[in-house]
């Protein structure tokens, strides 16, 4: 038996991800469960498992290669086959994973101006409305947008000679019934040249505010698989998520003193950061609307406050979750943190530890920043980010004196939440920030 | 796959006819043209390979209704009874399961014999001793007794002979593993075939046409043999690819002239044996064309030509210009009136449209 073993997706959201090490060399007789390698996802260095017992016959992805899911990453063979024509196709199959992956990333066509948009169709040919079962059915989810009626028609021989010379099928007339291309309209198209591609638009090609000095001085550096996926999720977030902050002053004297006795007298090593993670899992039982995701057609919200922390890492970020923080102590939050931070920044989180947050707290107080707002990590709801404390003047008992002083910006989502909910988490965070004991209780 | 061995198919048509009056016009001598060629009809060319092998190998014994001294129904075994006597040409009652049984166990105890169905309809009576005997027979018992037996006869739609006596039984006995199909369409095949089907262990369905018994044509007079699984290419072409066996090879070519007069130049590929069958000639033809009608006497459900559109679908896909096209007799017991008969069968106005079809012309 020949068994060929595709390159896993080991998160919800990997297409590629790079092979990192071979644990297994040609020869090697394993056993199903046995690590193979370990493979960079999008998030993590995770340890990949083969599914099948046998030897190791055949390795086809080299070490920090990159490569798509579903690739042939290895050939193992039960009984010492004859793997030379597995080796081929699997070779073959590969490189079209990988020109097709490549021909996915073409921008896509500019839509159609409006005025050719198709007329809506006569009342006699619309399909009949489904019959409606439900006495007081919801209203109908907003439709997607309009899709063109159908895709292109052609034969397989004609698409097969329109792909060997690269021809743009939406400029070949297909003769055939409904338009069905056939390799005569092929053919016709190749002789008079009208289905040539437009000379590509550099569509891959660095825009012109990016031309890069000859030096070697400018750089480009393409998108690590961890920064795809930032890009995609953060743009798709701003885009679709109704974005509001509101910002809230907290007086962190008080916060600044316990965690100087914490520290100096009980030898831990408590941060601002754990108190405030601490703090906010409170506030968040007090407050669930913003404890909650959203998938556009419904809240869900979460009796346990499990708090995703921004971890920023050489060349993006990462939001490890400390579930259950609400029931835990600000030391033990405190260590949680510390190693989730750890097995960031090595890139051994599992899936698991990164997966499923219910809210997220990004702190960006190490920086000294005075003030800063957060996208939305979706489908949460809303993002707590922390600045830094600093030392300003103010007012207490009608008389400006040296305080010390800490801006959190909450961004939320109005599709979920209002003004006035995020209001009441923050004023709730706030008392509890300012009388910290509440903390430790 | 043709190779060096195989003699090229001569032409189908002959320089000139029979002539009734001073040659033969069945029997198994052919009148020798003196260029190394015979003149013959079909049932003169069957009847010659029958001759030439039972001259070879004398445990060749032929059975069946009125094979010896009527000289075959349609007298194909013509002269064999007298040529080798009672004991090897033997006229049996009218009882095809009786005597196909009979000749399994004769070829199952050191025989080679040669069952005649006067028409193929009749083998239906016999259908449990094909299919579980001698279809089964070396199987079953660890290829102790292998089945040297070649069951042949008319088969397909005669002149008006109705419902019952109508059937082409290609696809059914195609069907079952352990059977041979052979369908030739002309003298020269038919022959050469049939000194194969005598010359090997399996048991072969040889199915000839009582329409095309008259047809001539000139063969070699020198010995020649078929192998199975080989199809023939009686026509090229390239624009369309029309798979036809039997009598539909004929309706084929003539739907194929009349085509190249509208520019469409049609290959027409014989399988001449239905099983095995040689995918690869027609897969090599659509490469060329990439289009097909097959053209058969079968009927459609479960027929050859839906054998042959699988198999395409799955070798040749990517070669396909346009959906295989499916000529075949239609789904109805054959009328006895000849306008019906003439729109059941896949005769060569049917083959033309489908051909339109395939090419993407107006019907």
């Amino acid at each position: 038996m020949i068994h060929e073993l595709t390159f896993p997706a080991l998160s919800p959201t990997m297409s590629e991800g790079t092979l990192v090490a071979w644990r297994v060399k040609p020869g090697d007789s394993v056993k199903a469960g046995q690590v193979l390698a370990e493979i960079q996802t999008d998030k993590a260095i995770v340890e990949w498992e083969s599914p099948e017992s046998g030897t190791v016959r055949e390795l086809l992805i080299a070490p920090n290669q990159v490569a798509k899911v579903n690739s042939v990453a290895a050939i193992l063979t039960t009984q010492g086959e004859d793997i030379a024509e597995a080796v081929a196709r699997a070779r073959a199959a590969n490189e079209r994973l990988a020109s097709a992956a490549a021909a996915a990333q073409q921008p896509p066509a500019a839509p159609p101006p409006a005025a050719s948009a198709p007329p809506p169709a006569p009342l006699a040919a619309a399909p009949k409305p489904a019959p409606n079962f439900a006495a007081s059915a919801p209203p109908a989810a907003p439709s997607a947008p309009a899709k063109p009626a159908r895709g292109v028609r052609i034969t397989p021989v004609a698409a097969r000679l329109a792909a060997a010379h690269d021809l743009d099928l939406t400029r070949i007339r297909g003769t055939g019934p409904d338009g069905r291309i056939v390799r005569v309209d092929v053919e016709r198209a190749l002789a008079d040249g009208s289905a040539r591609r437009a000379a590509a638009p550099a569509a891959s090609a660095p825009p012109k505010l990016a031309v890069l000095r000859p030096d070697g001085a400018d750089q480009r550096v393409p998108f690590t698989p961890m920064r795809a996926v930032i890009a995609q999720r953060l743009a798709q977030s701003k885009q679709l998520i109704p974005h509001f902050a509101v910002e809230q002053i907290v007086d962190a004297a008080a916060l600044v003193a316990l965690r100087e006795q914490l520290n100096r007298l009980e030898g831990l090593r408590v941060t601002i950061n754990d108190l405030i993670v601490r703090a906010a899992a409170l506030a968040l039982r007090a407050h669930p609307r913003l404890n909650a995701t959203c998938d556009g057609q419904s809240v869900t919200r979460y009796d346990s406050a499990d708090i995703a922390v921004a971890v920023a890492l050489p060349d993006g970020l990462i939001t490890p979750i400390v579930f259950k923080a609400h029931a835990k102590s600000v030391r033990q939050i405190g260590e949680e943190i510390r190693q989730l931070v750890k097995k960031a920044q090595e890139g051994r989180l599992q899936p698991a530890e990164f997966q499923g947050g219910t809210f997220t707290v990004s702190n960006l107080g190490a920086s000294g920043v005075a003030s800063f707002s957060a996208i939305i990590n979706p489908p949460q709801v809303a993002i707590l980010a922390v600045a830094a404390i600093r030392d300003e003047p103010v007012v207490r008992q009608g008389q400006v004196v040296p305080g010390k002083t800490l801006r959190l910006t909450v961004s939320a989502d109005h599709r979920a939440v209002d003004g006035a909910d995020v209001a009441a988490f923050l004023q709730t965070l706030r008392e509890l920030l300012e009388n910290p004991a509440t903390l430790l209780a | 796959m043709l190779d060096a061995s195989t003699p090229l198919a001569p032409p189908l048509k002959p320089r000139r006819a029979l002539d009734p009056k001073s040659e033969p016009i069945n029997g198994y001598r052919g009148v020798d043209l003196g260029d190394g060629r015979q003149l013959l009809s079909m049932r003169m060319a069957i009847c010659q390979a029958l001759y030439e092998e039972m001259q070879r190998d004398p445990t060749i014994v032929i059975l069946g209704e009125e094979v010896a001294e009527y000289n075959g129904a349609y007298k194909v075994t013509k002269g064999l009874l007298d040529a080798f006597g009672p004991e090897r040409v033997i006229d049996t009652p009218i009882t095809e399961s009786g005597f196909t049984g009979l000749a399994i166990g004769a070829a199952m105890t050191g025989l080679r014999p040669v069952v005649e169905f006067m028409s193929w309809n009749f083998s239906f009576v016999a259908f449990d001793q094909i299919i579980s005997n001698a279809s089964k027979m070396c199987y079953m018992s660890g290829g102790a007794f292998p089945i040297p037996l070649v069951m042949r006869g008319p088969n397909g739609a005669g002149p008006r002979v109705s419902s019952q006596h109508s059937h082409a039984v290609e696809a059914i006995y195609s069907h079952f593993p352990g059977l041979i199909v052979v369908s030739p369409s002309t003298p020269y095949d038919a022959k050469g075939l049939l000194k194969t089907a005598l010359r090997q262990n399996n048991p072969v369905c040889f199915l000839e046409n009582e329409m095309l018994y008259s047809f001539e044509q000139e063969i070699p007079l020198a010995e020649y043999t078929i192998p199975f699984g080989v199809a023939d290419l009686k026509r090229e072409g390239r624009d369309c690819t029309i798979v036809a066996v039997n009598r539909c090879v004929h309706w084929a070519l003539e739907a194929a002239e009349e085509l190249a007069r509208e520019g469409i130049e049609c290959e027409v590929v014989d399988p001449r044996t239905v099983k095995p069958l040689d995918i690869e000639a027609i897969v090599r033809s659509v490469r060329k064309t990439n289009r097909c009608v097959v053209v058969e006497e079968c009927y459609r459900t479960g027929g050859i030509g839906a054998e042959v559109a699988a198999q395409l679908m799955e070798l040749a896909f990517d070669d396909l210009d346009a959906p295989v096209q499916r000529v075949t007799t239609t789904e109805n017991p054959m009328p006895y009136a000849a306008n019906l008969e003439h729109e059941t069968l896949p005769k060569p106005h049917r083959i033309i449209a489908a051909v339109r079809r395939a090419c993407y012309r107006s019907p």
